[in-house]
């Protein structure tokens, strides 16, 4: 569904060459990112997850999202970046991907911004901490320099681990 | 619009499969000897409603194979063609191939015309065969004919007067006459004044009062051309040259092509005969060879001649709730030329072959049911339950908060939680019971298997099935069908001796096969038992032995018997295309524990085994047993747990400096370890 | 300490405490994570939190296929 609504916004705007886009950023570590706001479902606070034996140790564990259980990714854990600590002022993203719903743990995150497809410049291979590839590329806002991250197939990539083998190859 | 179609394709489906499965179960009940009519029409109907279908939304495949088998199966339920054993199988592989295309339609896996196309001679070729051996080739109809025209003129009255006027003024007052004593009963109208002495006819149901009805007429008709008898006895009497009632004098309509399920040639009044609703089925029966394409334009589609040189009678009542039959009958007169078509009254004999009764009796099924039920996305019904489950642990958290609560000051705060407790309670069982099916589901299909298994085994099963309506988890009903059918077929394969070792037994040679299913303390039990020669303690042993499995003399029989499920494990002597292999056994026993439940089985040499399959209700809901490790929380489930116990120093030996391995770490603790009791 | 059998083979687990017993809604772990080895599913307890349930014959038979490096 919210693929739909994507497409179906892009078609919309598309005709003045690049369209306007609602991105969500956040900071992990000294870098801002920014991610499309139709994956967001909800952002709220970090609860103690349970832990899951055997995971990778940027799998926090899972939580009881409202009955769903939701698996927790701690991106600072992943990428090395930022302090992991967890303090009242935690923030877990909640993105809905492919009909999955998984949370992620960022520094903060800061707001939403209108970011237009001209803007948006391909990363050069050097840029951050992610693999380019789950790079959409670079925007320079004001003084602040965004990293557009394309978080669908971050997260469904075989590193995060968090769908089966199986399911991936779908 | 393409859109539109595919919705409905998937309710086709649906029905569409139901239809099958129906139809087969109806198969093997049917009893070859002395069929009931009943359920012969059911299958009929059955087969016709997929083709009519199938038609309609463009399956030619299926509605080809629909077809052949509709005829075929037409011809039995008229007793023209006695029922044979080899058409039942023929019929149930027509089901298989059915299904087969009804799965490629659906997407999965590819149809197999070639299938398709062998189906259909078979069929045909049995249609033919079955022809050639039937006693009287020449006057077959009218051999049948007759007998059932006498069985017919029990079941309804024809009336024949003749009208004082004519033309507009004539039909309206017939109209007007119909429409009255349609109040009281059914009432068609079979036969139309062409000209102002020619007499008209109409049919009533049997029940109708001749008195009454003459009554009534007597308004309108000239009173001595008033005749009311049963059916067949007007035409006779009437004199009015044909000789047969059947048959019409008016030219034939066209076939009714505006309803898209109605084929076939109305010769008299459509209106009269059947309602132009969608609904409304028209049956043929194409006789083979004998079939002149009429000159009318071909029916929509799906018959291949469906002309009729011959007479064509009867009509349902038109379908007042729109799901009205029409059966017809070609008789199997040589071709006449094609334009003499109904007229054509050559035999008289061949009348009447449905009566009204027969439709009125079809008509009422499938316009019933429907109405209890409905269709709801299995997805809808697990939310629900997700909401009933945070529900209850929302109301959990509630009675934990307030118990701190003095119980006095907060009475009706107590209360109140007290019933919100109750209510969410009986909320969870009601929403539960929504998954919840009846276990005939998967035992419907064992009569398939069995007869299918025994036949090719060369023994003789009967199946006896108790507690149908013993109802569980949809989920459990999925996942529990494969394992149920291996422990069937091995009770059939390995289980029930070859009718002559049962008889030197001196037990009767035809084996049973018993499933039985029933509650028990909040499980679900189902047992396979059958009264074949049991296991074979020493068998099994020695079979353990050359497996390297560790076995002893002194094993009790039960842990004897369990061996049959380990892997690769096989007793029987030659392996057989059935079981034997040992596969199976072992994956059998591991979906079931997989679903939480557990298998026993009984056995006694020379007197049957019993095989206990023992199932939580709910796959939803677990009992469980939540114990602490480090700082998590783990639930095990009930059913695996044999005691629990303080576990103190000195009660863990070494064997070969390999006592604790770490089974299970966990990253905050590894305090969950496994060890070998 | 925990005995528990499956597939006939008895095993005892290692556990701090006995929480208590009681009936349980299992969630999938799969429809948002993957499976697990070792957990048949998960489950939300009476305070929210979430709890994994064991999948004690996988257990069994890790245990199992551990054993012979072992010995």
């Amino acid at each position: 569904m919210v693929q739909e609504q994507h497409a179906a916004k892009g078609k919309g705007a598309g005709e003045e060459g690049g369209y306007a886009q609602e991105y969500l950023t956040y900071t992990l570590g000294p870098e801002e990112y920014a991610i499309d706001i139709l994956k967001v479902q909800e952002i709220r606070g970090y609860e103690s997850p349970t832990t899951i034996a055997n995971a990778p140790s940027f799998l926090k564990g899972v939580i009881n999202l409202r009955g769903t259980i939701v698996p927790i990714v701690d991106l600072r854990i992943k990428f090395n970046v930022g302090k992991a600590d967890y303090t009242p002022f935690t923030v877990v993203i909640i993105l809905n991907i492919a009909s999955r719903v998984v949370g992620i743990v960022v520094d903060s995150v800061s707001d939403v911004t209108m970011l237009r497809q001209d803007q948006i410049r391909p990363a050069p291979e050097f840029a951050a901490t992610v693999d380019t590839k789950y790079i959409n590329g670079l925007c320079t806002l004001d003084e602040r320099m965004l990293i557009v991250v394309d978080i669908e197939r971050l997260m469904l990539s075989h590193e995060m681990a968090l769908v089966d083998a199986a399911q991936n190859a779908q | 619009m393409s859109i539109d179609m595919s919705q409905f394709y998937q309710v086709f489906f649906e029905e569409a499969q139901e239809h099958l499965d129906g139809m087969e179960s109806l198969l093997l009940e049917l009893d070859l000897g002395d069929p009931d009519p009943e359920q012969l029409n059911a299958i009929f109907r059955a087969a016709h409603s997929i083709k009519g279908s199938a038609g309609t939304f463009g399956f030619t495949d299926l509605a080809e194979v629909t077809h052949v088998l509709e005829n075929l199966l037409d011809r039995i339920r008229k007793g023209e063609l006695a029922l044979r054993p080899e058409m039942i199988d023929a019929f149930l592989d027509a089901g298989d191939v059915l299904k087969h295309l009804l799965a490629a339609h659906r997407g999965d896996g590819e149809a197999d015309h070639s299938q398709v196309a062998a189906m259909c001679k078979r069929l045909s070729e049995l249609t033919v065969s079955a022809s050639a051996s039937a006693p009287a080739i020449p006057g077959q109809g009218q051999v049948a004919g007759p007998a059932i025209a006498a069985t017919g003129s029990a079941e309804a009255l024809e009336v024949s007067f003749v009208l004082d006027l004519d033309g507009e003024a004539a039909a309206k007052a017939v109209e007007n006459i119909v429409a009255e004593l349609g109040q009281h009963w059914t009432v068609e109208v079979i036969a139309r004044a062409t000209a102002a002495d020619d007499p008209w006819r109409l049919r009533i149901a049997a029940d109708a009062d001749p008195e009454i009805v003459r009554g009534m007429l007597e308004f309108v008709a000239r009173s001595d051309s008033i005749r009311i008898g049963p059916t067949g006895s007007i035409a006779a009497t009437a004199g009015d040259g044909d000789g047969a009632y059947g048959f019409f004098d008016e030219p034939p309509a066209a076939p009714k092509t505006e309803a898209d399920e109605s084929w076939g040639l109305f010769s008299d009044e459509p209106k009269a005969a059947v309602a132009p609703v969608d609904d409304s089925y028209g049956f043929f029966v194409d006789l083979p060879a004998s079939v002149a394409v009429a000159a009318v334009p071909p029916a929509p589609s799906l018959d291949t001649a469906p002309g009729s040189a011959g007479g064509i009678t009867l009509s349902a009542q038109a379908g007042s709730e729109g799901e009205g039959f029409g059966f017809f009958v070609d008789v199997p007169t040589p071709a006449a030329t094609p334009a003499a078509s109904a007229t054509v009254s050559s035999e008289p004999a061949v009348a009447p072959t449905e009566k009204p009764g027969a439709a009125k009796r079809a008509a009422p099924k499938p316009a019933g049911g429907g109405e209890t039920s409905i269709r709801v996305d299995v997805d809808k019904v697990d939310q629900l339950i997700n909401l009933i489950g945070e529900l209850v642990i929302t109301q959990a958290m509630l009675a934990q908060s307030a118990s701190t609560l003095d119980p006095v000051e907060f009475e009706r705060l107590h209360n109140g939680l007290a019933q919100l407790e109750r209510n969410t309670r009986d909320m969870q069982e009601s929403v539960m019971s929504i998954r919840m099916m009846p276990i005939s589901v998967v035992f419907s299909r064992f009569p398939r298997v069995v007869r299918d298994l025994a036949q090719k085994l060369g023994k003789q099963i009967e199946l006896k099935t108790i507690g149908e309506g013993t109802e569980l988890d949809k989920s459990l009903i999925e996942r529990i069908s494969d394992p149920l059918t291996h422990l069937v077929r091995n009770s059939l394969d390995h289980g029930v001796e070859m009718p002559a070792d049962r008889v030197a037994k001196g037990k009767s040679p035809i084996g049973t096969i018993t499933l039985k299913a029933y509650h028990q303390s909040g499980n679900i039990v189902i047992e396979v038992g059958d009264d074949g020669a049991g296991l074979n303690r020493e068998k099994i042993l020695s079979k353990a032995r050359e497996k390297g499995l560790a076995v002893h003399d002194q094993m009790t029989d039960g842990e004897v018997w369990l061996l049959i499920f380990e892997a690769g494990f096989s007793t029987a002597d030659v392996v057989t295309e059935v079981s034997g292999r040992g596969v199976g056994m072992d994956v059998v026993k591991r979906n079931i524990t997989a679903m939480g439940g557990r298998v026993e089985i009984e056995s006694m040499t020379g007197i049957g085994t019993r095989m206990t399959v023992r199932l939580p209700l709910t796959l939803a809901i677990l009992d469980g047993m939540s114990v602490a490790a480090g700082k998590e929380t783990y639930i095990i489930p009930l059913g695996y747990v044999i005691e629990s116990l303080q576990a103190e120093r000195g009660m863990i030996k070494s064997v070969s400096g390999c006592t604790r391995f770490s089974g299970f770490p966990t990253p905050s603790s590894d305090s969950i370890r496994a060890s070998w009791w | 300490m925990v005995v528990i059998e499956a597939d006939g083979v008895k095993a005892a687990l290692f556990i701090d405490a006995l929480v208590g017993q009681h009936q349980v809604v299992i969630k999938s772990l799969e429809s948002n994570y993957r499976k697990v080895q070792g957990i048949s599913g998960a489950t939300i307890m009476g305070d929210g939190h979430v709890a994994m349930i064991l999948d004690v014959a996988a257990l069994v038979q890790m245990a199992k296929s551990a054993l012979p490096a072992a010995a």
